[in-house]
């Protein structure tokens, strides 16, 4: 083989190779999604959906999920909007207050650095806040835990879209007197696709998340009941009930997993067909 | 809205709007909320910064009863955890957590690499397919994969994996042999960790890739080199810290992830020797012993100091692999 | 000097970038072992028209291309082509040096080393081409320092020595004098011309004056049209056409 062959062989090997490296991915996704409807979707049904579980603790067969869906959600819409609530200053800071000064690249690290952090830290820090002020396992405590794994992702995402206006835009609209708290709200009115993608991601973790709430919001067979009581979330359902011996409570697991992992694809469908509007008709 | 207030140079340099500089000219309503957003900007934005520090300090004090009652060598490197008779260390968990996720970058790296090279140098129209699976991969929760992987890695790894290699290859060597009839264990946590990092090693690589010149890449295609020869010697030689800081972000991640791992890597503690061995990384030492850890004593220290550990790791390596980037990609 | 089979014939070369119809049939001769010039107003597809000669255009996203470009009477957009190999005998100096992320001896030998040449020849073939790019004497004491550590000058005469390594037959140069201080400008200039004696060289220009000191023949390029083509001679003293006689009273462009 001469060395032109070679180098075309060459070639054509990695590239085959980098194929098959995507397909393989491609197929384990949907090897996961598959299985997971598969065993999911034999255990849904409307009772599934619309009863909290009957009976004894992790023991019950009758009822269903009603509990870990209404818990998961009070959990991420509560985080996300406390979230969004200390994010926004944030975003603020980085995009009109801070100006050229060298601490929005450390504000950036810093949110990045947070993104990395595993959220069973959080959990762990968590459940420290509440011991401090004498809180137990409760919504609260998983709100509170879950807004701190939201607000980094909450945070850098809005920036990224902010950063997609010009700046001339903004030189413009400050060279017309508005104020920089004025100028930052056009900002977030212009980018709201972008906003709503942000939001809609952080959502998504949210919900999705199980080891920062495992301490701090507990877990329980009632319905959700008042701030300060635990509350069932779908993660944790689907870690709970899986390892029982009853098959009618394991079905409550594949259930809870099969709606998770669609509520979740869902909303990163959602995201992505946002962040297209924004490309579309807002930024450029 | 008249104000008869005189604002002080030291407010006045915060209003960048030139007239309101001028004296005679009351201030408006609105400026007013603009000097009061920037003091509340600034202030919530130094707290949220310095969260991982906070963070840290808080579970340094919280772990402090059982750092300061044994020394530090014997926390980290004693392999006897009887939390009971006061024994607590760590080691097993720690080579758990590294091997563990070891294994799994080295099920990813090539992959996602590979990967990563197709949707930046060759394809750009499979990006537009390719792009939302990685996204929907990265959405998937923790839970999610751990139940897939009971119910698919598991079994494979009990029936398939494990049998064939551990039958063939296991008696020859030591660290492919198989005494685990369970499947639960470090083989079914790297393969469940190698798919959950996946999407960022991809999209950080992707991303590291996509900021070398294109004129970089033309200056070889013209001296007659291939397209894959032009990725080997040229685009990866540059981006070269920034792949790497793609892996060490994938390794942090890995290193923490918590409910996956757990749900399938047997939970026993000890160091594994064996790619079949049960193993108990740190999360999972967390997560499982959460409920008894306040009526043991120094349990709940010895656990949040397992949290400390993770911290610790985790912002080493995304501080350095962050400071990379932002530097070869212009990110901030 | 003209009459002698062309190096490099165009045939109804079209492109188009996404939607935007860039080269317009194109049809064109280029001689052997001359400097032939591409001139016209910025925009006019010069810099396109380059790059289609050695098919780097098309790397771009939605590029469309149709016709032929005959090199020694074989079409380089034939299927069965290989672009490494058309690429390594039509070799480009671009706009602004590039070096490539090594050595300044690795960036000469990069060509020869994927291409196989014999490796006990490497320094020779290093020496010399950094020699008939005149930057040996710059940098024989520092072979193996970071290429990023030369003045752009310096760097784009080491991209002309990398360019040359691979022994192409052609060199195209794409206002690669243009990024430079007017010295070092001078200095390609000086060096494109002693290089024609074995090289064919097209170049691209938006500088009337570079063409006139280093064009033997001219092809000028409006809107993606060529509107005239000729030896630089007739071109300059005697344009034909209205259109190039206003581009070069620099009434247009």
């Amino acid at each position: 083989m001469n060395r032109r062959q070679k180098r075309r062989w060459e070639e054509i090997f990695f590239k085959t190779v980098m194929r098959g490296s995507l397909l393989l991915i491609a197929v384990v996704l949907g090897l996961i999604v598959v299985s997971i409807t598969w065993k999911g979707i034999g255990a849904l049904n409307w009772q599934m959906l619309t009863q909290a579980p009957q009976g004894g603790f992790y023991m019950g067969k009758e009822g269903g999920i009603l509990n870990a869906i209404t818990g998961s959600l009070l959990l991420a819409v509560g985080a996300t909007a406390l979230a969004l609530v200390s994010a926004l200053p944030v975003v603020f800071y980085l995009h009109a207050y801070a100006g050229r000064s060298r601490w929005v690249s450390g504000v950036r690290l810093a949110l990045d650095v947070l993104w990395g952090i595993p959220s069973i830290v959080y959990g762990a820090f968590g459940f420290t806040l509440m011991l401090l002020v004498g809180l137990r396992a409760s919504l609260l405590g998983g709100i509170i835990a879950l807004t701190l794994v939201e607000l980094p992702i909450l945070a850098r995402t809005m920036d990224e879209v902010l950063r997609m206006v010009p700046s001339d835009l903004k030189e413009a609209t400050r060279a017309l007197g508005t104020t920089r708290l004025e100028l930052t709200g056009i900002l977030l009115r212009q980018t709201i696709p972008g906003l709503v993608t942000a939001v809609l991601l952080a959502f998504g973790r949210g919900i999705g998340d199980a080891a920062s709430v495992l301490f701090t919001a507990g877990y329980t067979d009632n319905m959700p009941q008042s701030l300060l009581r635990p509350v069932a979330s779908l993660p944790l359902a689907v870690f709970f009930q899986l390892n029982t011996p009853f098959p009618e409570v394991q079905e409550r697991a594949y259930a809870s997993a099969l709606v998770l992992m669609m509520l979740v694809l869902v909303i990163s469908l959602l995201s992505r067909l946002s962040l297209k509007l924004l490309g579309k008709y807002v930024v450029r | 809205m008249q104000e008869t207030y005189k604002p002080t140079s030291v407010l006045d340099s915060f209003v960048t709007v030139g007239r309101s500089s001028r004296r005679s000219v009351p201030w408006r309503w609105r400026q007013w909320k603009d000097v009061f957003a920037d003091h509340s900007v600034r202030l919530i934005t130094t707290a949220v910064s310095l969260l991982a520090l906070v963070m840290g300090i808080a579970l340094l004090i919280r772990a402090w009863p059982i750092l300061s009652s044994r020394p530090l060598g014997e926390l980290l490197f004693s392999s006897t955890w009887q939390p009971v008779k006061g024994y607590f260390g760590f080691w097993p968990f720690i080579m758990s957590s590294i091997l563990v996720t070891l294994l799994a970058m080295l099920l990813a790296v090539p992959c996602a690499t590979f990967s990563a090279i197709y949707l930046a140098e060759y394809n750009h129209s499979t990006r537009a397919f390719f792009k939302p699976v990685i996204d929907m991969l990265a959405s998937i929760p923790s839970v999610v994969y751990g139940l897939w992987g009971v119910l698919f890695v598991v079994p494979f790894v009990r029936d398939v994996a494990g049998k064939w290699i551990g039958e063939t290859l296991g008696a020859v060597l030591p660290f492919l042999a198989n005494d685990n009839p369970t499947g639960y264990g470090l083989l079914a946590g790297g393969i469940v960790l190698a798919i959950m990092v996946f999407p960022i090693i991809v999209s950080v690589t992707e991303e590291v890739l996509r900021s070398v010149p294109q004129n970089m890449r033309e200056a070889s295609l013209a001296l007659g080199a291939t397209h894959w020869e032009t990725t080997k010697f040229v685009v990866l030689r540059h981006a070269l810290p920034g792949v790497i800081a793609a892996n060490v972000l994938g390794f942090s991640r890995a290193f923490g992830e918590t409910l996956a791992v757990m749900m399938v890597v047997g939970n026993v503690v000890q160091v594994p020797h064996s790619l079949f061995d049960a193993a108990y990384p740190l999360p999972a030492l967390i997560a499982n012993n959460y409920g008894e850890m306040m009526s043991i004593p120094m349990y709940d220290a010895a656990l949040m100091g397992a949290a400390l550990v993770l911290l610790a790791v985790v912002l080493v390596f995304n501080v350095g692999a962050q400071l990379v980037l932002s530097r070869l990609t212009g990110r901030q | 000097m003209h009459n002698i089979a062309p190096h490099l014939s165009i045939r109804n070369l079209n492109v188009w970038l996404d939607a935007q119809h860039v080269l317009k049939d194109i049809a064109a001769d280029i001689p052997r072992r001359c400097i032939t010039a591409i001139v016209g107003p910025s925009g006019c597809g010069k810099t396109t028209l380059l790059r289609s000669l050695n098919r780097l255009v098309e790397l771009g996203p939605n590029v469309r291309i149709t016709g032929k470009v005959l090199f020694d009477d074989t079409d380089i957009y034939h299927p069965g082509m290989d672009v490494a190999e058309v690429r390594t005998r039509i070799g480009l100096l671009a706009q602004k040096p590039f070096p490539l992320p090594m050595s300044i001896y690795d960036n000469v030998a990069y060509g020869p080393r994927i291409h196989g040449t014999a490796r006990t020849g490497l320094d020779q073939t290093v020496h010399s081409c950094l020699q008939a790019a005149q930057l040996w004497d710059e940098v024989a004491d520092r072979l193996k320092a970071p290429a990023t550590e030369l003045s752009a000058g310096q760097q784009q005469r080491l991209c002309l020595a990398r360019a040359l390594a691979v022994k192409p037959d052609i060199l195209l140069c794409d206002e690669s004098t243009s990024a430079l201080d007017p010295i070092s400008a001078r200095g390609i200039e000086d060096l494109l011309l002693t290089l024609k004696t074995d090289y064919t060289i097209v170049l691209v220009t938006h500088d009337l004056d570079q063409a006139r000191r280093l064009a033997d023949y001219v092809i000028f390029l409006w809107l993606g049209e060529v509107i005239e083509q000729g030896p630089a001679a007739d071109l300059f003293e005697n344009p034909a056409q209205d259109f190039t006689r206003a581009y070069l009273e620099r009434e247009i462009g």
